[in-house]
């Protein structure tokens, strides 16, 4: 284990004990019954009469059963819903001015009565289409307007007055009414709209937070076409609407589809997060993944059963199921925070256990906690959405980072990688050249010994041997040596003209004979037009050879006293034509000697030539006698390998 | 009038025949003979006047006759240096040239040609082989530009360059490539040898002012030599 992970294991132990005490702390502040003024005056209702059903008038002695508030409906057994009425006798107010009666919480909907005399409406309860659970009550008491002397608490008659709440609602949606407060409007007022405030704006922050979360996840999923966005997105939509659904008193929806969009919602933030965290975190456990797949079927038919008031049974069991999914998925995040304590997995651990911590809240107080104060504590959930929600966006923000560094260091490997395979193609490639060089250099070297050993060689040779045999004039002495200089330029000329064309060589082999041709009588007619195409050094001494031996033909074989050497295009192919006046000394059609062995050597050299040229070498005769012969191949051909 | 001649030429039998071949004719003296690149810089430094020309073999036994003519351009900027060639290939005639020589006699000729031919060099030009003229086709052709016959005579040619060749030497360059002898060349344009030797001179002046002007502007571009103007006593 390296230091940097121990660091980061304590970094990680240290924020989740800093975050519960937090949270705890956050929870237990908010969960406080608000502060009651020390110059209160009013009274708090903490017993009433409960009975079932709209209140009656006719009896003057409230009837029903004694309860302490607040009287949850859940809670009993069997639980109860429908309408019951709660009766309360006033006592004597102790103020002055308009009075008020102030419910901090009650399920779902109520008419509040005094006196008989009906006071105020939430909802309709006969027809139970709304919803006011969540938010606080306040009912405005004008007696004076009632026919008595304002702030007195009994009626003309002189008998107490008796306030009556009658409570519409179901055991599903938490249900019951919770201590009631008998008071001065003024001071009830201030009250009411303190918690009203604090309800309102600390749901509507953590919706509205939430939608923005999702809208921006899903606008980054469609943007970078990714299904983890898409999860994240899903989730912050959900969460943010299910908070709005949660404060609005009167959706204008049919109740039970209000009902069952709240529980889908829920469903789906469930959901999305434990996908959201398992693919993030790279869990793959089946029977994980079953059991996520097996309570979201078991959600449809838990709040359809529970929107239509038919049983609870089944919401309770999904919901104490999620929330034992939820402590498993956050057991294994925090194990993997632990294992490999990066940004990811430490900020998707911390979501995981503000998820279970707060959620865990909301459970003990709507289902187990023994205190009666737990039926006005505030719900979380809203807010655990909203925190979840930044830690997923956190944990994607450090997935972000890791990916930069991989690519990052990806690039760098990349660059190295590429950098060595040039540095290698590099010294590959100098190799190959250097082995090209030295076999061109080879080439050419044999090239120029053959040349040396065929051209000056066998002109010395010569010359020695008539020197050493006395039989040489002067002139002819002069005339061998110039021709043996002729041939050692021709072969020094033949390595200047590299990527020359066939034009060029027979220009060049033109400017060197031209001088001692016209010495020697014969007459050599020039035509050359341009031909294309680049020769290699050895195919530019293939037809200075060619051509020379031709020459050399005409001039000492066939006596001929004028030459046409030609270059033109016939079609696709090029052409070089050497033609003589003189006589015949090569059968045309002969490939070995028709007169004397060095003539014949001479052709065989001429077609060997022609053959590594790629071209068709042809020997004619014309009418008039004279030989013509001829070099035709094509302008773009490839000489046989060699 | 009569031309001086200074030789350098190692091989004895060479620089003889050339000695004996200038004695031949009164338009000619030779001013000095010698076989090596210190004795021929030792007439620079003794402050000897300039020959009108100067025959320099390329492989003397202690220096490059390159090198010679690029110092005997410094000092006598009036003479004509020539280089004597074995082979008058196309590299050895390209970097005479560009080292400053106007042209290049052939060893292995007859003394009556070594004359012949030193004449033409005075009036004209050295031969162009087909592959030097080719060299030059190479480097004018990227621009081929031209100009008109008539700026051949009046144009400032020290300061000339490849690209300003004129149409006239363009065609005499074209048909040169081609192997056309001098004589063919003239009759094809309708001039007279001695104008085409005149064109081939020009062709090799600006082969060479054109290669030193290069080696300036790099030089320039590379921040090796100032880009002030050359001083007065540059040719």
């Amino acid at each position: 284990m390296t230091a940097a992970t121990e660091h980061r294991r304590l970094q990680l132990l240290l924020a989740t004990v800093c975050l519960v005490v937090a949270l705890c702390a956050g929870v237990w502040a908010l969960s406080r019954p608000a502060p009651v003024p020390v110059d209160s005056v009013a009274f708090r209702l903490e017993q009433a009469q409960r009975a079932a059903g709209s209140p009656v008038w006719s009896t003057a002695v409230p009837v029903g059963q004694a309860v302490n508030l607040p009287d949850v409906w859940r809670r009993q057994t069997p639980k109860i819903s429908g309408v019951q009425s709660y009766h309360f006798v006033l006592p004597p107010a102790r103020w002055s001015g308009p009075s008020a009666v102030y419910i901090p919480r009650l399920g779902n909907r109520a008419r509040v009565w005094l006196d008989g005399e009906l006071l105020a409406s939430f909802g309709d309860v006969e027809l139970g289409q709304q919803d006011f659970t969540p938010r606080p009550l306040l009912v405005t008491v004008q007696l004076s307007a009632a026919g008595a002397a304002g702030g007195v608490a009994s009626t003309p008659t002189g008998s107490p007055r008796r306030l009556v709440i009658e409570v519409a609602g179901s055991a599903t949606r938490f249900s019951g009414l919770s201590d009631v407060w008998w008071g001065p409007a003024v001071e009830l007022e201030a009250r009411h709209a303190a918690r009203d405030a604090l309800l309102l704006t600390s749901t509507g922050l953590a919706g509205g937070g939430s939608l923005l979360l999702g809208s921006l996840g899903l606008a980054l999923a469609a943007w970078r076409r990714n299904v983890l966005l898409v999860f994240f997105g899903l989730a912050g939509l959900a969460a943010g609407t299910r908070a709005l659904l949660w404060i609005w008193r009167e959706p204008g929806i049919p109740y039970t589809a209000w009902y069952a969009s709240l529980d889908a919602c829920f469903g789906l933030w469930a959901c999305c997060i434990a996908w959201f965290a398992l693919r993030v975190a790279e869990i793959r456990l089946p029977a994980l993944e079953w059991g996520l797949r097996g309570l979201m079927l078991l959600m449809v038919p838990a709040t359809v059963m529970a929107a239509l008031d038919i049983s609870t049974r089944p919401k309770e069991i999904w919901l104490d199921s999620t929330l034992v999914l939820a402590a498993v998925i956050t057991l294994m995040l925090v194990g993997r925070a632990w294992r490999r304590p990066d940004g990811v997995s430490i900020a998707l651990a911390l979501g995981a256990v503000t998820v279970v911590t707060l959620s865990g809240v909301d459970h003990w107080n709507i289902f187990f906690s023994p205190d009666a104060g737990a039926y006005t504590r505030p719900y979380f959930s809203h807010h655990m959405a909203l925190l979840f929600g930044v830690f997923m966006a956190a944990s994607l923000a450090a997935r972000f980072d890791q990916a930069v560094r991989a690519e990052q260091d990806l690039r760098r490997g990349l660059a190295d990688e590429v950098r060595a395979q040039r540095q290698e193609l590099e010294t590959l490639y100098a190799r190959e050249r250097e082995r090209l060089e030295s076999q061109a250099t080879q080439r050419e070297r044999q090239r120029i010994m053959q040349d040396m050993h065929d051209g000056l060689g066998a002109h010395l040779t010569g010359l020695l041997t008539m020197v050493q045999r006395g039989a040489v004039s002067p002139g002819e002495l002069e005339r061998e040596v110039a021709e043996a200089l002729d041939h050692l330029r021709l072969t020094v000329d033949t390595a200047g003209l590299e990527g020359a064309t066939v034009t060029d060589v027979l220009a060049q082999l033109r400017f060197r004979l031209e001088p001692r041709l016209r010495k020697t009588g014969l007459v050599v007619q020039w035509s050359l037009d341009d031909l294309p195409g680049a020769l290699s050094v050895e195919q530019t001494s293939h037809v200075q050879k060619l051509v020379l031996e031709a020459l050399s033909n005409a001039m000492k074989h066939a006596q001929a006293s004028t030459v046409v050497v030609a270059a033109d295009r016939l079609g696709g192919l090029r052409r070089v034509r050497i033609q003589d006046d003189g006589c015949v000394v090569w059968h045309p059609e002969a490939t070995l000697p028709s007169v004397g062995s060095h003539r014949g050597q001479g052709l065989a050299s001429m077609r060997a030539r022609a053959q590594a040229l790629g071209a068709v070498l042809s020997v004619s005769v014309g009418d008039g006698g004279g030989t013509t012969v001829a070099l035709i191949w094509p302008e773009e051909a490839t000489p046989p390998a060699t | 009038m009569v031309w001086t001649v200074g030789v350098v030429e190692d091989e004895p039998s060479m620089r003889d025949k050339l000695v004996r071949a200038l004695g031949t004719d009164v338009r000619w003296k030779t001013v000095f003979a010698v076989g090596t690149v210190a004795e021929a810089r030792a007439r620079f430094s003794a402050g000897q006047a300039a020959p009108d020309t100067l025959l320099v073999d390329l492989g003397l036994p202690d220096g490059s006759g390159l090198d010679l003519i690029a110092e005997a351009r410094r000092h006598w900027p009036q003479c004509e240096c020539l280089v004597i060639s074995v082979f008058g290939d196309e590299e050895r005639v390209i970097r005479s040239v560009e080292a400053g020589a106007v042209g290049y006699i052939l060893k292995g000729q007859g003394d009556a040609d070594v004359i012949e031919h030193l004449g033409y060099l005075r009036e004209g030009g050295s031969p162009m082989s087909p592959a030097v003229a080719r060299h030059l086709l190479r480097r004018v052709a990227p621009t081929g530009s031209a100009r008109k016959a008539s700026d051949s005579v009046s144009g400032d040619r020290t300061v000339a360059s490849l690209h300003d060749l004129t149409q006239k030497e363009l065609e005499v360059l074209r048909l040169l490539a081609r192997g056309e002898p001098y004589e063919s060349v003239a009759r094809l344009l309708g001039v007279t040898v001695n104008t085409v030797r005149f064109h081939v001179k020009g062709l090799y002046s600006k082969l060479g002012v054109n290669s030193r002007q290069k080696a300036v502007l790099e030089g320039v571009r590379r921040q090796l030599i100032p880009a002030a103007p050359p001083g007065p006593s540059e040719p």
